[in-house]
């Protein structure tokens, strides 16, 4: 059992998982409050560390859940006042428009599949456990997305 | 057959990721200030722990704690460190600055580009936290934490500025011989995409109240960086 006392030991424990919760919040909060929205999401994390249960799931699912709820509040909150200035960016860096588009068009559990395992980086098994369903559940809305990705990006243009 | 959507999503995907910042460190203060909430099972063990943490705070509002660790002494100046210590961290060292000459101007026949003025470290961002109270000679210790989209050797080493406050500023050159990675040439380098830390550290002037504290990489004419409030209390 995980020692649970001291802020540092939360931060030994929870350090592994950072750079996922960022790249989640990256996908779901505007870039100038990825970082903030993170914090946010330690912070409950912190207070409620004592109610995580290893054997219901994996820290990170746990984590993302947390990171998930900071994000539904911040774009709750509305925008901001901040504007992001991007200045010689590289080709190379430019995103793909007309997949991002394709992507706004896949339903809410299609889109969170494929960000989870594409953007975020996760396997199957934990974004099941973060979508709360069986990783074949996973495997065939993953299935289902690419095929309507493919349907509205056209073979030629995959 | 290869599925190609698969690949362009993954190709996608991956270069979405090299374009994000590294992720942010733990700020221990935050955590400190918040209690945890006691869970069902575990609520007379997490009743302990917040006790002790209710006896920190009381530390951190009469005496003078850093966000992570601190080394309190009665007669000299203490040192805070924020966040917590990485293995594999470059050290700190007290190099005076090289102010190595990076910047080019683009020559006239450049297109769109004529007279832009480029650096080797133009691909590099830089992220950390400052955060904490210290008094005037206190010691600040803090990551900074370098992020190439490219391998980038530091040859030349480049410099950094630390800003603290409205008088304080000083420039020292990176410890770029005590980097981990080597190029083919011997050379210390950034291997794209890794996040390589430094350890920083800063006097705290004698400027009571809170202080922005900003720290540069030079060369950039965006000067990659990052800043963070300390709050400078003088000791009775």
């Amino acid at each position: 059992m995980t020692e649970r006392g001291t802020p540092a030991e939360f931060a030994r424990w929870v350090e592994p998982h950072l750079l996922v919760l960022a790249r989640y919040a990256g996908r779901h909060a505007p870039a100038a409050d990825r970082d903030d929205v993170v914090q946010e999401a330690l912070i409950r994390a912190w207070q409620r560390w004592s109610t995580y249960d290893e054997r219901r799931g994996a820290p990170v699912a746990w984590l993302i859940g947390i990171v998930a709820d900071r994000c539904r509040r911040h774009r709750a909150r509305g925008p901001g006042a901040v504007v992001e200035l991007v200045e010689g960016v590289e080709p190379a860096a430019m995103p793909d428009i007309d997949l991002e588009r394709a992507l706004d068009r896949l339903t809410d559990r299609q889109r969170a599949a494929v960000d989870l395992h594409y953007y975020v980086g996760l396997d199957v098994a934990t974004v099941a456990e973060v979508m709360g369903c069986a990783p074949g559940t996973v495997k065939a809305t993953l299935h289902q997305a690419r095929a309507r990705l493919r349907d509205l990006l056209g073979d030629d243009h995959a | 057959m290869p599925d190609l959507i698969d690949e362009r999503l993954a190709r996608a995907a991956r270069r979405w990721q090299e374009t994000q910042p590294p992720p942010p460190v733990v700020l221990l203060d935050r955590l400190a200030e918040h209690r945890p909430h006691p869970g069902r099972r575990r609520r007379a063990g997490v009743i302990a722990a917040a006790a002790v943490l209710v006896v920190a705070a009381g530390a951190v509002a009469v005496g003078r704690l850093g966000s992570s660790g601190t080394s309190p002494s009665p007669t000299g100046p203490v040192t805070h460190r924020v966040g917590l210590e990485h293995p594999g961290t470059v050290p700190w060292a007290d190099l005076p600055a090289g102010h190595p000459h990076v910047r080019t101007t683009l020559a006239p026949h450049g297109g769109a580009t004529h007279g832009r003025v480029v650096t080797p470290f133009d691909g590099v961002s830089a992220v950390g936290a400052i955060t904490g109270k210290a008094e005037p000679g206190d010691v600040l210790v803090f990551e900074a934490v370098l992020l190439s989209s490219t391998d980038l050797p530091l040859d030349p080493c480049p410099d950094y500025s630390i800003a603290f406050g409205r008088n304080s500023h000083r420039t020292w050159q990176l410890n770029c011989s005590a980097v981990p990675y080597r190029d083919a040439r011997g050379r210390p380098y950034l291997p794209a995409a890794t996040n390589v830390r430094f350890d920083m550290q800063v006097t705290v002037p004698d400027e009571p109240g809170r202080q922005k504290v900003l720290w540069t990489l030079d060369g950039p004419q965006q000067m990659p960086g990052f800043y963070g409030l300390v709050d400078v209390v003088r000791g009775s």
